[in-house]
């Protein structure tokens, strides 16, 4: 039997321990591989860097569940007791294994796991009400318009233009914003935003803010980052489709800077932030022909996880004892 | 107005305080009728709704006979002013919000030069391409 803990503290290690080499995998290649993947065209760009995002979770949620697949195997009754064979060391296992052992340790593991899930909750619930409370200001400041306007208009003295809602998606544009613009620049504006729904960018964006919590923070800063830029210019391409004209959709986004740096604001509240250099980077991107997409990545990507997911499964015994050895180490 | 340091609302506070915007000078019960019973919602909560309001300064309120008459203490213009000024705080505070991405990054600062180059760069793509399409 494992000395010390029990099978939900073991797998508490073997997430974390999986993650952490994930994250420092990650960590070691991004600044290598950084100048190809912001190469890419933005729609695979983002794809690519919300898998890197969530790729220490996912990654460790699949080795925790191929590395007790051996005794969940033998538990379903299709499957011989994959136990006999060893005894050296530590055990992981969901029949021979208790769920708690009642040691010292183990619950300076749970105590360390729960501590991070509460701040982690925390954190995230902080950041829903926030969001939420802005949806609410949004929807009950809204101006009553014509019915088939795929936006909503607040009243504003603020340019902006925002799309909200995780699951149902809306546009909002400030009246001062839709006052500014020409018809050209607001189609713009609106095709940017609309691009947003179809991509479901809050949600991806959501996502990734919540997996990528188990990278090491300036990688996670940098991630997001990066995932924000190629979000914004995957939207700025569309607007640039349906528009047909690449430099209107720079011109547009170069006039409501120019309107925000001219709206009275507390000058306190002007900071700069990761997306700061943003703007020119999109401009850049839209004096140059628009790249050409590709939907190979998408689908080498999912044979690619099918194939390693096959290998992993197939090779589950010897992966099941590997981390069994591997929390022997730390816990003897 | 000056009181009320946050205007965060509830959607039931926010539906009372339209409803009283509409309609001054209005009872629990009569509240009730009208937005109550369609949300499917008891007087006691409609009542607890009130006495919130009141309480962070939204509604005034006078007895008259046995019930409170509540009429708005803020503008509607005012208050949906205040709101999307908290809004606009929230986007342009320095803490991104990737769930709440503008056209624009509100709290972006791009020097005039560097706006300025940009421009050029655009006008000469521009006459670039008219040249070669004239």
């Amino acid at each position: 039997m494992t000395p010390g803990i029990g099978t939900i503290a073991s797998a508490i290690l073997v997430f974390a321990g999986g993650s952490f080499l994930v994250a420092a995998i990650i960590a070691a290649l991004y600044p290598v591989t950084q100048r190809w993947i912001l190469g890419r065209h933005p729609g695979t760009r983002a794809g690519l860097l919300l898998v890197l995002a969530c790729a220490p979770a996912v990654v460790a949620l699949v080795l925790l569940m191929l590395t007790l697949s051996p005794s969940l195997i033998h538990y379903l009754g299709l499957g011989s007791d994959h136990c006999q064979a060893h005894g050296h060391h530590a055990h992981f296992c969901l029949i021979h294994t208790p769920l708690l052992a009642g040691t010292s340790l183990e619950r300076a593991i749970l105590s360390v796991a729960g501590i991070a899930m509460l701040i982690l909750f925390a954190a995230v619930a902080f950041r829903l009400r926030r969001v939420q409370r802005a949806v609410r200001a949004l929807r009950a400041a809204q101006i009553a318009e014509p019915a088939h306007q795929p936006y909503s208009v607040v009243d504003s003295h603020t340019p902006f233009a925002l799309t909200v809602g995780l699951v149902k998606r809306t546009i909002y544009l400030s009246s001062r914003l839709r006052s500014e613009l020409s018809p050209t620049e607001l189609m713009a504006v609106v095709a940017h935003e609309q691009a947003h729904c179809r991509r479901h960018d809050a949600l991806r964006m959501f996502v990734a803010d919540l997996m990528s919590w188990l990278h090491l923070p300036p990688l996670r800063r940098r991630l997001l980052a990066d995932l924000h830029l190629a979000s914004e210019q995957s939207c700025d391409e569309q607007a640039a489709l349906t528009t047909g004209d690449r430099l209107g959709v720079a011109e547009t986004i170069l006039k409501v800077v120019r309107l925000n740096a001219a709206t009275d604001r507390n000058s306190d509240i002007l900071l700069p932030t990761m997306t700061g250099s943003d703007v020119h980077v999109r401009v850049d991107a839209l004096l140059h022909p628009a790249p050409t997409g590709s939907g190979a990545p998408r689908a080498v990507a999912l044979v690619g996880a099918g194939l390693l997911f096959a290998f992993g499964f197939t090779h589950a015994d010897g992966l099941h004892h590997a981390v069994e050895s591997v929390i022997h180490l730390f816990i003897d | 107005m000056s009181s009320i340091a946050r205007p965060y609302l509830g959607s039931l506070e926010l539906a009372v305080l339209e409803e009283l915007w509409a309609k001054s000078g209005l009872d629990a019960k009569t509240l009730h009728r009208s937005i109550g019973k369609r949300r499917g919602i008891s007087l006691n909560t409609v009542q607890s709704t009130l006495e919130r309001l009141f309480r962070k300064g939204f509604l005034a309120r006078e007895k008259v006979s046995h019930a409170f008459l509540y009429t708005p203490a803020v503008k509607r213009e005012e208050l949906m002013r205040q709101l999307i000024g908290e809004v606009v705080k929230t986007l342009s505070d320095g803490r991104p919000e990737p769930m709440l991405a503008t056209f624009v990054d509100l709290a972006a600062k791009v020097d005039e030069d560097n706006l300025v180059q940009l421009e050029r760069l655009i006008a000469e793509r521009r006459a670039k391409e008219e040249k070669e399409t004239s």
